[in-house]
């Protein structure tokens, strides 16, 4: 039985497409993670999944069970975390997960073992109102109220927003030991970097999924040589490679441009010569590995060629 | 139920959590009993200014007998209408008494002669007690002077009938007898919606709303553990509110007190239900707050505490058929003043209980379709 299958989803908000014909398959126990940037449907489409939203048409499963359904059953077996921060602030960290334990008809004590990596950084605070509480902190805790029931399916939506990286490192690394729990978690973030953690991932953008696969495979799909360009003016070279003719993608990186050239095989002299002809002196080229986000950029630059906006 | 129970577990916290709220929510009683039950006082005085163009022995009488009465206050005499309308336009007098001239003569010869009686109505009510008041004054002269009259041409005993009259149900007319349990009622009208309001829009607010949600908990669950709170505290402050009535303004209850307690529980679910409408209507507790104050606003004035309903138009009849604080006030009274049974009261709690499944069925449809 798959844990989290989804068939067409489509979502309009008014004129709005949100989510555009998605379909989507986890299998059980992997750690899957919906990477895109804001406005590409991710909260959307976990909103349908975790029985929050109707879409508009399509069909979805979780562990079997109908999502319009059976959406009474499917509550019992999911957890949820929202973008937002949504305990109650003005109760303690302990009040918080009785409280949500004794909605599910459970007890702290009875699924301490599923929680106690995470809730025994935060026990020492149990007696501090949640509102209180430090943001890594707040993230411990909602996860931990997301999981006090045992749930076999795990939503995520951008746990890492806003988080600090030291917090962000140690919600993976708890993602991660849920695995061995066999608890099958759904993970969205606009964070390109984070892709490389989850088991495998789908690329989303203006509410379709461009591609799914694991990181690795995604960039080993990754077709054409990619090089990296600097010189002084990354600006320039953006401009000036765009009006070369044979450029399939231009799109600065950091400090670096990263380009991609129409033809199969190429000599990166002819880009350094022909940029350096063109008021671009010290011109740095080199041959690199794609990343996620280059995946991301030439399945969006694609995606964008099919249907221009 | 055993989710129910948590919900109010937790309910509780939060507001006791939350110091000032739980201190303005117990000052109510004290604030609307006390301070509105005192300040809405009893119109007891009327400031008179005399124009005697007459002066008859019978003018003088009326006058004597307007100066005997603790309601009128004279203020001085004037000689012309004109000056005594002056008066008026600048000082704050409630009368003038204009006795033109010949008042007397033409009562002896024609049997008939006219007083003129010009109130100020800046304020309506003590201008028409004003004029009822005088009215009756020189009403009893009148008659003392036809007797005094018909003794000289005829027998010695002319047939008079005299009309006492009684209030009853409040016989001293003790304006706090009405207002006292009316502020009581009008506390746990606003205290119950309001608090009902608010309350479940904050969860949507802070983003809890959704959170639960995801959980297997009913909303029919979430609704009657949001609202249940509030109505054990609302007869807290209603026990309160009675405490003081009786020991403050001495206001008797002569019905049951159970009864009092029995329908205001009852119609305090009502007064919930149209809470969680709200809040199921609204989505942020700023519109929550908007809209219960203009939903107060209208139980106030169509819940027979501004004007009698018995006195409105008939569409306002048929609004306060809809109106939880028309019916309550008018049970209250029933219960407390007159001292009516359940029988009595019978048909307007069966009509609150309708209302209450209605307004609970609305929000709980709206309820499922939005959320």
């Amino acid at each position: 039985m798959t844990p989290i299958s989804a068939e067409n989803i489509v979502m309009n908000y008014g004129k709005v497409k949100a989510l555009d014909a998605v379909s989507l398959k986890v299998e059980k126990g992997e750690l899957f993670g919906l990477i895109g940037p804001d406005g590409a449907g991710k909260t959307s489409l976990i909103k349908i999944l975790g029985t929050l939203l109707l879409a508009n048409s399509g069909t979805a499963e979780i562990e079997g069970m109908d999502v319009v359904k059976q959406y009474q059953n499917i509550r019992r077996q999911i957890g949820y975390m929202p973008g937002k921060f949504s305990l109650y602030q003005d109760l303690t960290v302990e009040e918080n997960l009785n409280f949500y334990a004794s909605i599910f008809g459970t007890t702290l004590e009875e699924n301490y073992d599923l929680i106690k990596d995470i809730y025994k950084q935060i026990e020492p605070f149990k007696k501090r109102r949640a509102g209180k509480l430090s943001g890594g902190m707040k993230q411990k805790l909602a996860l931990s109220c997301a999981l006090i029931h045992k749930p076999k399916v795990l939503f995520l939506d951008e746990p890492t927003r806003g988080v600090d990286p030291v917090s962000r490192q140690d919600l993976w690394d708890m993602l991660q030991s849920l695995k061995k729990d066999n608890i099958t978690i759904l993970v969205s973030t606009a964070y390109m970097e984070e892709a490389l953690l989850c088991d495998r991932i789908s690329l989303m953008d203006h509410g379709k999924i461009l591609a799914t696969n694991s990181p690795d495979g995604l960039i080993a799909n990754f077709d054409k040589p990619l090089y990296a360009i600097r010189s002084g003016n990354s600006f320039n070279i953006i401009k000036k490679l765009k009006a070369y003719k044979h450029a399939n993608s231009v799109y600065p990186f950091g400090d670096w441009v990263h380009y991609t050239d129409k033809r199969d095989t190429i000599d990166p002299l002819e880009i350094k010569t022909y940029l350096e002809n063109n008021d671009t002196p010290n011109v740095e080229i080199k041959q690199i590995k794609a990343s996620v986000e280059d995946c991301y950029m030439s399945l969006t630059s694609k995606n964008q060629n099919y249907e221009p906006a | 139920m055993r989710i129910i129970r948590f919900i109010i577990v937790k309910e509780f916290i939060q507001i006791f959590r939350n110091p000032l709220l739980v201190l303005i929510i117990l000052s109510q009683p004290f604030i609307q009993v006390l301070l509105l039950g005192t300040a809405g006082g009893d119109i007891n005085y009327a400031s008179v200014y005399v124009v005697d163009e007459d002066l008859s022995s019978t003018s003088r009488e009326i006058i004597s007998k307007m100066k005997g009465s603790d309601f009128f206050d004279i203020r001085g005499a004037a000689l012309t209408m004109d000056e005594a309308y002056k008066v008026m336009e600048y000082k704050n007098i409630n009368l003038i008494v204009h006795f033109p001239p010949n008042f007397e003569k033409k009562l002896i010869k024609e049997h008939s002669s006219k007083v003129q009686l010009v109130t100020n109505a800046i304020d309506a009510i003590t201008a028409s007690l004003t004029y009822a008041y005088s009215s009756e004054i020189i009403g009893a002269v009148n008659k003392d002077v036809a007797i005094k009259w018909s003794k000289k041409s005829l027998s010695n005993k002319a047939a008079t009938v005299s009309i006492p009259y009684s209030y009853w149900y409040n016989r001293a007319l003790i304006s706090q007898y009405i207002m006292v349990p009316a502020m009581c009622v009008a506390m746990v009208v606003m205290i119950t919606i309001l608090l009902s309001g608010m309350n479940i829009v904050k969860e949507k607010e802070i983003g809890t709303m959704e959170q639960l949600n995801v959980t297997p908990m009913r909303k029919t669950h979430f609704i009657m553990g949001k609202i249940i709170p509030v109505w054990i505290i609302n007869i807290v402050l209603l026990a309160i509110g009675l405490i003081l009535s009786s020991l403050v303004f001495h206001v008797p209850v002569v019905g049951s007190l159970w009864l009092v307690f029995f329908l205001s529980g009852v119609v305090m679910f009502l007064l919930l239900a149209v809470g969680v409408l709200i809040s199921v209507i609204s989505n942020t507790q700023q519109q929550a707050m908007f809209f219960t104050f203009f939903i107060i606003m209208i139980f106030v004035i169509f819940g027979d505490f501004i004007t009698p309903i018995d006195n409105m138009p008939s569409w306002g009849k048929a609004m306060a058929e809809l109106n939880p604080q028309a019916y309550y006030s008018r049970m209250i009274h029933l219960v407390i003043t007159k001292g009516s049974g359940i029988k009595d009261i019978l048909p307007d709690l069966l009509k609150v209980s309708g209302l209450t499944f209605a307004t609970l069925a609305v929000s709980l449809w709206i309820f499922n379709k939005k959320d």
